[in-house]
């Protein structure tokens, strides 16, 4: 049945840009402070405060408009959007509904064809994107039967990317989120952090069948936040309109519904949607703003690589494998983590393994989103260089990069602290060995009657005798020669 | 300069109510001293009152103020800073033997003043001496980075004969724009975070609902509703837009 409906969606994406203070007033922007922590008269909605805009949100909205292929309008301004609701302490919302930033943009995304065939390219066009503010948040506390406000995000700048009714499938929209969230990251529009709330987004969805160019009627699902949870929310909001079309049961209207995660299924917000007219008008505190080519060519050369050049980059330029390159050019913390810690040792696979290995595994032990790995980039590449230059060895190494992930610790001063040096001295070594030989002669036998994998633990007995410091290279060298001349 | 100076409700000064005439602001104490406050408070004028024409001034949109009105303003004082968005003030000053200088639109900081009508919003000088009145002027006048409308390059302060814009188009061009920004600026006034808020409510509709009935006057309302027509989707062209329309042609 799915098989003769076609799926027509289109994207409202918000995402918190990354200044540091608000869009009206010098308050930061940051998250996960104290509730009401960053607030002051302004974004409390308190009278007298004229809006003093933020020109770093205008750039970033400009350079949003660049990695998106937008046009960018040369005069913009900002209006108000009236509604009440109490985390919107001045009744108003302003953003940009009669002249947004930028209009008529697009990017490629790549999605997998059905049946393993090859990834196709579809192309994505970008009806606008506006700037404008966030509201504040709003915490219900059911045991006082209270709701409490927190006017933290009250003011921060936002920017919403309107898609056109472009996609057909959900793989198709995951995509696009994922290539979105690359090319804002890496131009440091936005964390893009959908966990955190600092990209969130609106499908609007409705079905008809093959072949026909009306659109039929069309819902909204607010406040999606997680590409797993937008996927089911497709999958179920598609199937309610195509029942609804083939049973009659329920008859499609347009309105905006809620995505209930526990449960699986969207609810009707009717209630919100009754009459709702925002009265738009253009906001006479704000003058408008002028943008010329300069400015856009002044930003443009300020903006960093983008993950495709860097990835190009790092196949081309630096030899590295295209899996190395791919992982770390599809994230901006371990891209920023990979150019800093090359300026410190320059052997980019030597960092790329470092990354991939160690600092992965570690993170992923303590439970550190990729985006949240907050180690120097410097102190990696010093790990990096010790156990190249064979001052310490790998297993040291990583330890040592988990006390730099744990307390932040100095590599060299840690080393040296707790005598981490390796053991490189082959009398020392030998007589280790020796020992280890004789309090283990099954293993020995076993090794001369032909079984090389007990090599391994005895190299590991070994390692153990010198507290993990030994270099493995020359143990593995000193027991194989010893074990074949005592044979 | 031993002048006295007395401040319209809706100027703001530290920990002091500022009411805007509002039984809606009448708990409300300001954070923050307005601009020219601070300026004023820089100099050796003396802050000695304050008073309220109309309720958030908009009544002069809709009548003339009567002369005794301004008689009574300036008993006590010599020179009173007054945002005269509707014009009444300058009106009634011709009858009265006072005068009201209209500083150009951008020239006095905004900052501390509370909104009515944001484009035409302006601090002026209601005075009985006009060199007293140029005198305070020119210390509360000048560029304020808190006013995002202020130009830095832009020091000219005028005197009366300069108008404010739009001050001559027509009656009703004036009060749709008017009512229209005055609504948006009242939006905040909802019982939530400072202000009046009603005893005895249900829920939040009725919370908003109760807290500004019981709160906003006679005139506040008339604007309010006035500004939610004009702007509404259905009124939006025939109304504000085309009053705005006339506006920039003008």
């Amino acid at each position: 049945m799915m098989s003769n409906y076609e799926i027509v969606m289109g994207l409202e994406v918000h995402v918190e840009l990354a200044t540091k203070s608000k869009l009206f007033c010098s308050c930061s922007a940051a998250f996960g402070a104290d509730p009401n922590e960053n607030i002051c008269p302004a974004c409390m909605g308190m009278p007298g405060m004229p809006a003093i805009l933020n020109k770093h949100a205008v750039e970033l909205g400009i350079t949003a408009g660049l990695v998106t292929n937008s046009e960018i309008s040369p005069v913009i301004t900002f209006d108000k959007k009236n509604y009440f609701y109490p985390d919107l302490p001045t009744g108003y919302q302003i953003t940009q509904f009669f002249s947004p930033i930028c209009k008529n943009g697009w990017i490629d995304i790549e999605t997998k064809a059905e049946n393993n065939t090859p990834p196709s390219s579809t192309r994505i066009t970008i009806k606008q994107i506006h700037l404008e503010e966030d509201a504040g948040k709003l915490v219900h506390d059911a045991r006082a039967e209270t709701t409490l406000i927190d006017y933290n995000r009250t003011s921060v700048p936002l920017i919403e990317i309107v898609s056109n009714p472009d996609f057909r499938t959900s793989d198709e929209v995951t995509a696009y989120l994922e290539k979105l969230r690359l090319l804002l990251t890496f131009a440091d529009i936005s964390d893009c952090k959908m966990q955190e709330g600092s990209m969130r987004c609106d499908i609007n969805i409705s079905v008809r069948k093959k072949g026909e160019t009306k659109l039929g009627t069309r819902t909204e699902i607010k406040n999606m936040n997680s590409l797993k949870a937008i996927t089911r929310a497709i999958e179920y909001e598609s199937q309610r309109h195509i029942d609804a079309l083939e049973t009659g049961t329920e008859k499609l209207i347009q309105e905006t519904r809620r995505w209930d995660d526990e449960l699986g299924e969207t609810f009707s917000m009717r209630e919100k949607e009754e009459a709702e007219d925002y009265r738009y008008f253009p906001n006479p505190e704000i003058l408008p703003i002028f943008i010329d080519s300069m400015w856009i060519a002044e930003i443009s050369g300020k903006m960093s690589e983008p993950s495709h050049e860097k990835y190009d980059r790092m196949v081309n330029t630096l030899g590295l494998p295209e899996y190395d390159s791919k992982i770390i050019s599809s994230n901006r913390r371990l891209s920023q983590i990979f150019d800093e810690a090359l300026k410190h040792f320059n052997k980019p696979k030597e960092i790329s393994n470092w990354i991939l290995g160690e600092t992965l595994a570690i993170s992923k032990e303590l439970d550190i989103k990729d985006d949240d790995i907050s180690i120097e980039p410097k102190k990696l590449a010093i790990i990096a260089k010790l156990v190249d230059e064979g001052k310490i060895n790998r297993t040291v190494g990583k330890k040592v990069l988990y006390e730099v992930f744990k307390i932040n610790a100095d590599p060299e001063v840690y080393i040296e602290t707790n005598s981490l040096a390796m053991v490189s001295d082959t009398k020392l070594l030998e007589a280790v060995i020796q020992e280890v030989l004789s309090e283990n002669e099954k293993s020995v036998n076993e090794y001369r009657s032909g079984s090389e994998k007990v090599l391994g633990f005895l190299v590991g007995q070994v390692m153990k005798k010198t507290a993990g410091k030994a270099d493995a290279r020359l143990v593995n060298k000193l027991l194989h020669n010893l074990l074949i001349i005592n044979k | 300069m031993p002048f006295n100076v007395i401040l319209e409700e809706s100027i703001m000064q530290k920990d002091i109510p500022a009411t805007a005439g509002s039984k809606m602001l009448e708990s409300f104490i300001s954070p923050i001293d307005a601009t020219v406050v601070t300026r004023l408070k820089a100099t050796d004028i003396k802050i000695v009152g304050r008073y309220a024409f109309s309720e958030f001034g908009i009544s002069g949109l809709f009548r003339e103020y009567q002369e005794k009105k301004l008689t009574k303003a300036l008993e006590n004082a010599d020179v009173m800073l007054c945002n005269d968005f509707t014009g009444a003030i300058a009106k009634a000053t011709k009858s009265c033997g006072m005068f009201y200088i209209q500083p150009k639109y951008g020239t006095v900081s905004r900052y501390g003043l509370i909104p009515s009508v944001c484009s035409l919003d302006q601090i002026g000088v209601l005075c009985k001496d006009l060199d007293v009145g140029q005198k305070v002027l020119e210390i509360i006048s000048g560029y304020d980075p808190k006013d995002g409308i202020m130009n830095p390059d832009e020091n000219a302060q005028a005197r009366d004969e300069e108008k404010p814009p739009h001050s001559d188009i027509q009656k009703q061009i004036k009060q749709i724009i008017c009512c229209a920004e005055f609504m948006g600026n009242m939006s905040r006034y909802d019982g939530v975070k400072y202000g009046y808020r009603a005893k005895d409510y249900k829920d939040l509709t009725e919370m908003y609902t109760k807290s500004r009935t019981e709160a906003f006057g006679e005139d506040v309302k008339l604007a309010i509703m006035i500004g939610a027509m004009v702007l509404s989707s259905e009124n939006y062209d025939r109304y504000y837009d085309k009053a705005r329309k006339l506006i920039i042609n003008d």
